[in-house]
């Protein structure tokens, strides 16, 4: 006679007559009166997938009330098996860290201050120099008359902190204006 | 100069003994946890052979699937000497009833294919008949001879472990006999680079019969396969950080898991359970039901909370 996977779940599955504690001669009472003054709060884990490279490795974010409380690998992603790098395992504090700028700052010419503003300040700012610049400096043709079509007078500096996605959208719109002088801050 | 990350224990999850309003449980089932290892040590093993089939396996065959019952007799009757007289002196109120089990297994070692055969075959509907013939009560007759099959089972279960692949098992029952779990356990997995940090809790399930532990997805109910993130909810209470419940709201199952990353202190995963049952109280509390239906976790209905 072989051995029936249903007959064990029914004997170990939720609602079967079991014994209790009582039966055992054990007092539930004080395990039951303690679980009251446990302060229990629900919270979530999330898995989420790590921007910083594209091994794309995926994170499990432990949130409570909304707030997003620590970090971990995710052990159950084949890739990495739970392994982060130092990056990645610092995922939960370059979230809260103090140094991150949630605001747009400003700096004007010949300024020595950082001025906080709102982003249609910035963004509009940032539209109107990239156009009167490549306005300005775009070349068309070579010395030799080949086309080239390029902007030398605009340079972008990317960031570790930057995700792929970011990475390829970022690259095609720098093409798109024609700016050839690109780097990462991590050559620096 | 080569870097190394520190390895220290993580400060805000220090290993908290269990509460001693929860001593009187967790003793005795510890105790029993103990008795049961040192009664599958001194086993005879290798009596049943396991016709192991990766395919099959993969499919959700359980490494017990194929024994014949008739083969773990031998094994039953061997702990049942042993274990029923141990059972006695750890839980007194059961002494009279281990008794009657005992000479009944000593006049008629037939009973113990009888029992093997009601508490796996799905065909008998439960132990009952036996127990009124026994004179024993159906719940006790239940927890003794599942006492009883899982020291046969802990005998085999490091041979059969061998086989049982965590790549092509990750399922809510035991790759080894097919049972429920009764606790999780989240360990890290030792990282050989110099470069990575792993921390990262493997979810492990304990298995309630045999104590195989077995890998499980973390983000998955393991009673009814709910994946959505938002309906796994996570209970930690404030200063036992270590300690976790696992709680479904599509099902209202609950798991106990216990968070042993970081940590070297001796661990019994056989114990654990028990020593965890003012989890269950909480988990109840809040109108979760137990994956798996233990003596530890059934508080009586004037103990509902």
């Amino acid at each position: 006679m072989g051995i029936s996977r249903r007959g064990f779940m029914k004997l170990t599955g939720a609602g079967l007559a079991c014994l209790g504690l009582k039966d055992l001669g054990l007092d539930p009472r004080p395990a039951a009166a303690y679980a009251t003054t446990l302060r229990i709060e629900g919270a979530k884990e999330f898995q989420s997938t790590c921007p910083f490279c594209s091994c794309g490795c995926s994170i499990l974010m432990f949130v409570k009330d909304g707030k997003f409380l620590s970090s971990e690998g995710d052990p159950d992603y084949p890739v990495s098996e739970g392994a982060l790098c130092p990056k990645g395992a610092a995922f939960h504090s370059m979230h809260v860290s103090h140094h991150r700028i949630l605001k747009p700052k400003y700096r004007a010419p010949g300024s020595d201050k950082w001025e906080e503003k709102d982003w249609d300040f910035v963004l509009d700012r940032i539209a109107r120099r990239v156009k009167e610049t490549r306005d300005r400096d775009f070349i068309e043709k070579n010395e030799k008359g080949q086309t080239v079509n390029r902007v030398e007078s605009i340079f972008h500096l990317g960031t570790s902190q930057m995700d792929n996605e970011e990475c390829a959208v970022t690259h095609q719109m720098l093409r798109s204006l024609g700016v050839v002088h690109l780097d990462h801050q991590a050559r620096i | 100069m080569r870097m190394r990350f520190p390895h220290a224990p993580q400060p805000d999850l220090p290993d908290v003994a269990p509460p001693a309003e929860a001593a009187a449980i967790a003793a005795p089932f510890a105790a029993l946890a103990t008795l049961r290892r040192a009664i599958a040590a001194d086993l005879p093993q290798g009596l049943f052979e396991v016709a192991y089939d990766p395919d099959r396996f993969a499919a959700g065959q359980t490494l017990l699937d194929t024994a014949d019952l008739p083969a773990l007799v031998p094994g039953f009757l061997a702990a049942a000497q042993a274990l029923l007289p141990g059972i006695a002196d750890i839980f007194p109120a059961l002494a009279r009833e281990t008794t009657i089990l005992s000479q009944a297994l000593a006049q008629g070692p037939r009973l113990a294919g009888a029992l093997l055969a009601g508490f796996f075959d799905e065909a008998t509907d439960d132990l009952t008949p036996l127990a009124a013939e026994i004179g024993l009560r159906p719940a006790t007759l239940l927890f003794l001879t599942r006492e009883l099959v899982g020291t046969v089972l802990r005998a085999e279960a490091p041979r059969l472990a061998a086989l049982a692949d965590d790549a092509l098992w990750r399922k809510d029952h035991c790759p080894v006999c097919g049972s429920a779990p009764d606790l999780g356990l989240l360990k890290e997995q030792a990282e050989p680079s110099e470069f990575l940090v792993a921390k990262a809790g493997r979810l492990l399930l304990h298995c309630s019969l045999c104590g195989h532990l077995w890998r499980f997805p973390r983000l998955v109910c393991p009673s009814c396969g709910e994946g959505e993130h938002d309906k796994l909810d996570l209970f930690v209470p404030e200063g036992r950080e270590r300690e976790r419940i696992h709680a479904c709201s599509t099902c209202r199952h609950y798991l106990v898991v216990t968070n042993r990353v970081d940590t070297d202190a001796a661990f019994d995963a056989d114990a654990a359970p028990a020593a965890l049952a003012h989890l269950d109280a909480a988990a109840q509390e809040r109108g979760y039901t137990p994956i798996c239906a233990t003596a530890w976790n059934q508080f009586g209905e004037d103990e509902t909370l």
